[in-house]
């Protein structure tokens, strides 16, 4: 068996504290654990992703066409790496967008949400997108859009890592008291997941 | 990444999920390291950076560590040494080019030896994710003679820095560990070994014989004999070390060599071919395993031979010689076929590709026909500098006072490297760590140059080799103005404390730039408050006219780590909208993250109208002084986030 987890999004959204979270409740769960991410120079506001593979795996990166799920936590970034989700993988999507700089100042706007989409749809037809940011902005708390999409992971099927092993490392990975907020996004997430896909 | 009370816990057998470096971290309290010696660069940073937070952990469990954030590599691997010398395990740490700052020292204490053991740790970066250029370090044990341990994961890593000192103190030679980017920022799951406390036996001086130690000519050539004996006893030792060994296969038409990270992805490419052929895996690449390899190809005489390496063919070179000279007749695929791709880093694609280009194998997956990161929506989003970053003032400041169309700029290895792309555009050179200033200086004495010519060094890189620079610009009575960015941090690197940073604990002594500058004899001197454009315009007009070196220190402290300690000022910026008539001066002068157009509201003539993102903004108030409408006005946050 092996498993892969590409997290895609723009520094500061919190994808390394997701991919701890993957990576601890795969320990749990008795895993072979290997993966990758960016540091350095891209930490702030540049492009960024994360690659969690667990089960009979040696490489830490994760080859084009061979990612379970990608886990996008913004738009565009979605896009960036899409070519290396499975065609027949899931694509979960963060829809709120987040500009750069660099078009800023060239002045054009943001792409339009649906051509977006539609450009992901040639790369993998199992696109759930929904606007994570605002459900965590509704929390008190816009940040913790990287839970609601765990959340939204937690809810795929035949993802090998179970609920209780992912709530169990969501509890270990931040401060106590934040915890109730946290299962709360998780939670959130999961439902969202569960109502797209009703 | 893991708790810090987890990575350190004075147990073993336990698993846990480490990223490479902090696995690399553990390794070294497990081998009872003394002492680390570092600069920090990326990939390699998290290692020191690891220990440094846990040092209260250690503390607490009895763990004496010295901790060392050393002005460069050169001095870094020299104290290291002095600290070998009298006897403790000591560490080194850098990225890859750190090794070239320190091969001076390097080149001749491998051959004078260590005492106690001494572990280079060089983290490599294929494809240049945070680098200048990409560097095989492998070449320098061959022109060195040192030994090199090659780790193909990171659970290697961790396990192998023992060894490496068993070695270094067997045979009283540094040994190297190489590490790259895809090792040092992997996840794996790593099972803990016992922590070993360093030993501080007492010692004294009179052991360290100058007859070895004080190299000059008589000393130098009986060191060179010394260590061409110990190539061939270390040779000899790690023919049998476990880390070089052959994993035998049920197919022989081909067999494999491969060494290092590259071991990895040939695992992964044969599990996913459902391939089974003998591996020889090198995990000790130099001293170069002669007695294994020679074995492994009189074993495999029939099969032919692939080579698998990542960077240079370093390996294939040396098994090549081998053949040649065994008479081996097979074939020896690798490099020249197109086995692996001799730039940019290795990845299970790459090999899988390049293994078409030698085997009948099942092709890849195919890829998509157009690379979604091509698709035409997509823009890209580089690295930029943060909003708040105190080099954006200092950097609007010196395009309004130096004129962008007539100026050189010379800059140089941080943070405000990003400065370079527009609007700010500071900076037309950029080598290595500590060039801007002989380069700068250079350029003033070529005849016939009518611009003013600028060097731009940060704080950590000015003490790290700006000072040389700075004595020849004045000793050699160049013409430039320097502008030293001072944020009080080593801020790309994640914050490591340099000799003027902010320093939060007294023991260390915290060293002025503008001393340094005093003492260097240079006349013009100012200081300014980065933040403050208004008076930095003037004061760097009146510096690039002043003939020889002057030195401008732009005082700001690296917003983040301000914020981190003191939290957000009260205050925000906000552009009022209704007023603003559309000149895009905040946008086009200094591309703040943090300004943005906004999707709801026009000017009057249906211009669109930037806004300030109130989550991004760090409340520099930078673009209030940009602003010439006097459009952007400070006002309470609350109130501003409230609407």
């Amino acid at each position: 068996m092996e498993y892969q987890i590409f997290l895609a999004g723009v520094g500061g959204q919190g994808i390394l504290s997701v991919t701890d979270i993957l990576c601890n409740s795969a320990l749990e769960m008795g895993f072979k654990i290997r993966g990758s991410e960016t540091h350095g120079m891209s930490q702030r506001g540049g492009s960024v992703f994360s690659n969690v593979r667990f089960g009979e795996v040696y490489a830490p990166l994760i080859m084009e066409r061979d990612s379970d799920v990608l886990l996008a936590f913004e738009p565009i970034e979605a896009l960036r790496y899409a070519q290396y989700v499975k065609p027949e993988g899931i694509c979960l999507v963060n829809t709120h967008p987040i500009p750069s700089p660099s078009f800023t100042l060239t002045k054009s706007s943001y792409p339009d949400l649906e051509s977006i989409i539609s450009a992901l749809k040639s790369f993998c037809s199992d696109i759930i997108s929904f606007d994570a940011t605002q459900l965590a902005t509704d929390l008190g708390m816009p940040i913790i859009q990287n839970i609601i999409m765990l959340g939204a992971l937690s809810a795929i099927p035949g993802l090998p890592l179970t609920v209780d092993s992912l709530k169990s490392a969501l509890k270990k990975q931040f401060k106590v008291k934040h915890f109730s907020l946290n299962l709360k996004a998780f939670e959130t997430g999961r439902k969202t997941y569960q109502t797209i896909t009703a | 990444m893991a708790r810090l009370e987890d990575i350190f816990e004075n147990v073993s057998g336990k698993d846990l999920v480490l990223l490479g470096n902090e696995a690399i971290a553990r390794g070294i309290v497990e081998a009872g390291v003394a002492g680390v010696f570092t600069y920090p660069g990326t990939p390699s940073s998290e290692i020191p950076n690891t220990l440094h937070a846990a040092q209260p952990i250690l503390k607490k469990i009895g763990y004496e560590l010295y901790l060392e954030w050393s002005t460069n590599e050169a001095v870094a691997l020299e104290a290291a040494y002095g600290f070998s010398l009298l006897g403790h395990r000591s560490i080194f740490v850098c990225k890859h080019v750190g090794l070239n700052v320190a091969a001076d020292p390097f080149m001749t204490l491998v051959n004078a030896g260590v005492i106690g053991g001494l572990v280079l740790i060089v983290a490599e970066d294929p494809n240049m994710h945070s680098s200048q250029n990409e560097q095989d370090n492998r070449w320098y044990t061959k022109i060195s003679n040192a030994p090199m341990f090659e780790p193909s994961d990171a659970r290697e890593a961790k396990s192998m820095i023992i060894d490496a000192f068993r070695v270094s103190e067997k045979y009283q030679v540094p040994v190297i560990l190489r590490t790259l980017t895809r090792i040092s920022h992997s996840r794996v799951d790593v099972p803990l070994d016992p922590i070993i406390f360093p030993e501080f036996r007492q010692t004294i001086a009179i052991e360290i014989d100058p007859r070895r130690f004080v190299c000059v000519p008589s000393t130098a050539r009986q060191n060179k004999q010394r260590m061409l004996q110990i190539v061939k006893d270390i040779s000899n030792y790690l023919a049998e070390s476990p880390w070089n060994r052959v994993e035998m296969g049920t197919d022989h038409k081909f067999a494999f060599i491969a060494c290092g990270s590259a071991y990895i992805y040939l695992k992964e490419v044969l599990h996913k071919l459902g391939l089974n052929y003998p591996i020889l895996k090198l995990g000790v690449s130099h001293p170069f395993p002669k007695k294994k390899v020679s074995q492994f190809l009189k074993q495999c005489s029939t099969s032919t031979i692939v080579v698998v390496e990542e960077a240079d063919d370093v390996l294939e070179t040396f098994v090549k010689k081998l053949a040649f000279e065994t008479g081996f007749q097979n074939k020896i695929i690798g490099r020249r076929e197109g086995i692996t791709p001799s730039y940019g880093e290795l990845t299970v694609r790459k090999l899988w590709n390049g293994f078409l280009n030698g085997m009948e194998i099942t092709r890849p997956p195919e890829e998509a026909t157009q690379k979604s990161s091509e698709v035409e929506l997509i823009f890209s989003r580089p690295p930029v500098l943060c909003p708040g970053c105190p080099h954006r003032a200092t950097f609007f400041a010196l395009n309004k006072a130096v004129p962008r169309r007539h100026r050189l700029v010379s800059t140089d290895i941080g943070c405000y490297t990003l400065g370079v792309a527009p609007p700010l555009s500071a900076g037309h050179v950029c080598i290595c760590m500590g060039s801007s200033l002989g380069i700068a200086s250079g350029l003033t004495h070529s005849p016939g140059l009518k611009d003013p010519v600028v060097s731009i060094i940060g704080d950590s890189t000015f003490w790290h080799t700006g000072l040389p620079g700075l004595a020849n610009a004045v000793y050699n009575k160049s013409n430039l103005m320097l502008l030293v960015v001072d944020n009080s941090a080593t801020a790309m690197t994640g914050f490591q404390p340099n000799p003027s940073s902010f320093v939060s604990h007294s023991s260390i002594q915290s060293l002025a730039i503008e001393d340094a500058v005093r003492g260097l004899g240079v006349e013009f001197m100012a200081t300014i408050d980065a933040y403050n454009p208004k008076e930095s315009i003037k004061i760097m007009k009146e510096a690039i006219n002043h003939e020889g070196v002057s030195v401008i220190v732009s005082k700001g402290e690296c917003v983040i780590q301000y914020n981190r300690r003191e939290g957000l000022p009260k205050d925000t910026y906000y552009i009022e909208t209704d007023r603003c008539v559309g000149c895009y001066a905040c946008v086009h002068m200094i591309a703040c993250p943090a300004i943005m157009w906004s999707d709801r509201i026009t000017t009057e003539e249906g211009k669109p109208v930037p806004v300030i993102d109130q989550s991004l903004c760090t409340r520099c108030g930078l673009c209030k002084e940009v602003c010439p409408y006097n459009v952007i006005v400070k006002r309470d946050a609350e109130e501003v986030i409230g609407e």
